[in-house]
């Protein structure tokens, strides 16, 4: 590695240019020295896209900005993360997302955070970006709210020591999802603290899908089964150690509760907290309520599809989470 | 040479259309000035409802477009633009788009649609062109677009592109 610096910032990207240019424009306005950094992007673009985009932005010309491309339909998260970071000159890693705008301080509070904790990983703060609220109140929305240091230490802004993830090979390329919450794990059974730098912030996208755009995209977690296989240990985080998350747990009962009505109403209680819950989504008030009413079957449409892609990952997998 | 029927848009009625429908009238031309028709009520409820501002009143665009005699629209803002491009995918002639707005982060992707119509606007129609440096600097950074900058007022630059696309359109 010619000319060591401080921190690295690895980025993947697939299919989301514009996204990618608007963190590359944030990425312009960090506060750290430009010496002390650089950023690399892994993408699946073609050329022309890469030199309208990456090429010909300022910090490419400033020499902070390299970008290696791969060829279409080769890519993952997790592959492209792997060669960014093994590209690398930074002794510390900083991953986040092309749909993510890091704070100005961004890297400065993440180098800080890591300056204090010598060799831990550290997760920084991710929230929906402000500038996007309005969009909150589309029915199908997709962002990141994350205080750290939280169970799945997503790559949406997370800072790993280079000599870890090459002692631990970086990302598992055999997982679809779930990979930045698998490293994570292997890094804390192989002895690395996980520190929080609640100042570091990420500004997460909002963006709205329609109903059929939302399940196609959440039918990615049924690959979560194959994190549940490799690391049994992540199991004490999820509900009953079978759930996903608590929404699957109430959709799950919620169906096992409309199936067992047929036969006695009395299984219907069990879709209550499946209601209960929809219906005080949108907060308190009678709009807001009936606004969530309203919703409640596109929802309900949105979980079932994802509880079941859950059970086929599971059977894909041969074990149990929903 | 034979005058040229455009339509322009201008839901913001921010002037320029009215200035090129001026400058066009003067060169001896045939613009129309398509008017806005939004839905007061519908446009509050989407407004609550966080969707970008100004779209009921494309429907009514479109409509108004296919019923003139025009053989090419010209749109002023993002929602206009998408009223120029149903117009288009019904039958109707090339379309052209003048960015006039700042963009910035704060605004590109604010609202529902918001950044759907933009996009739609600036990569769709058979030309962009930005009404002045700052906009045109505006839209390279936020979407690595290179515009030439056409002033509303340029009757010229505006006549030579509309003859240009009409002329692709035909051929």
């Amino acid at each position: 590695m010619e000319g060591s610096i401080a921190v690295s910032v690895v980025v993947a990207s697939h299919a989301r240019h514009l996204r990618l240019r608007w963190l590359l424009n944030a990425l312009e306005e960090q506060t750290l020295d430009r010496a002390e950094w650089e950023l690399v992007v892994v993408h699946t673009y073609d050329a022309d896209t890469a030199a309208r985009v990456l090429d010909a932005h300022p910090l490419a010309a400033a020499g902070v900005l390299r970008h290696i491309a791969i060829e279409p339909g080769t890519g993952s998260p997790s592959k492209q993360r792997n060669i960014g970071w093994r590209a690398a000159r930074g002794e510390l890693v900083a991953f986040t997302d092309d749909d993510c705008r890091p704070e100005p301080d961004w890297l400065e509070r993440l180098l800080a955070a890591a300056g204090e904790h010598p060799r831990a990983v550290v997760q920084g703060r991710t929230r929906p970006e402000p500038h996007e609220r309005e969009i909150l109140r589309a029915s199908h929305v997709r962002t990141l709210d994350i205080e750290p240091v939280n169970a799945y230490r997503q790559a949406a802004n997370i800072l790993y020591p280079r000599a870890l993830l090459e002692r631990l090979d970086g990302f598992d390329e055999g997982a679809i999802a779930g990979e930045d919450v698998g490293l994570s794990l292997r890094a804390e059974a192989a002895g690395a603290v996980m520190a929080a730098a609640p100042g570091a912030v990420v500004n997460h996208a909002i963006e709205s899908h329609t109903l059929p755009g939302i399940v196609r995209q959440n039918l990615k977690w049924r690959h979560l089964a194959y994190l549940a296989k490799r690391h049994p240990e992540f199991r004490a985080q999820l509900p009953l150690r079978i759930f996903w998350d608590e929404h699957h747990l109430r959709t799950t009962a919620a169906l096992v509760g409309v199936a067992g009505a047929r036969r006695n109403a009395a299984f219907a209680l069990l879709a209550l907290p499946y209601v209960r819950w929809s219906l005080g989504r949108r907060g308190r008030g009678a709009t807001r309520r009936v606004i969530a009413a309203a919703e409640l079957p596109g929802h309900a449409v949105r979980q079932t599809a994802e509880v079941i892609g859950m059970a086929a990952g599971a059977i894909r997998h041969r074990t149990l989470i929903l | 040479m034979t005058p040229l029927r455009v339509a322009l848009l201008d839901q913001a009625d921010g002037g320029q259309a009215r200035q090129l429908d001026a400058a066009l009238r003067a060169a001896g031309h045939e613009p129309r000035l398509i008017g806005s028709r939004a839905v007061a009520q519908a446009e509050a409820l989407l407004r609550r409802r966080g969707f970008t501002p100004a779209l009921t009143h494309v429907p009514f665009a479109t409509l108004e477009l296919q019923r003139a005699d025009v053989d090419l629209a010209h749109a002023f803002t993002a929602p206009d633009a998408a009223a120029a491009l149903a117009w288009r995918r019904l039958g109707g002639g090339p379309v052209v788009f003048t960015c006039c707005e700042r963009i910035d982060r704060g605004s590109v992707a604010n609202a529902r649609q918001r950044l759907a119509t933009l996009t739609r606007a600036l990569g769709q129609p058979d030309a962009v062109v930005a009404v002045d440096d700052g906009v045109r600097a505006d839209v390279e950074r936020w979407f690595a677009l290179s515009l030439a900058v056409v002033p509303a007022g340029d009757v010229h630059a505006h006549e030579a592109l509309y003859r240009k696309l009409l002329a692709a359109s035909a051929g």
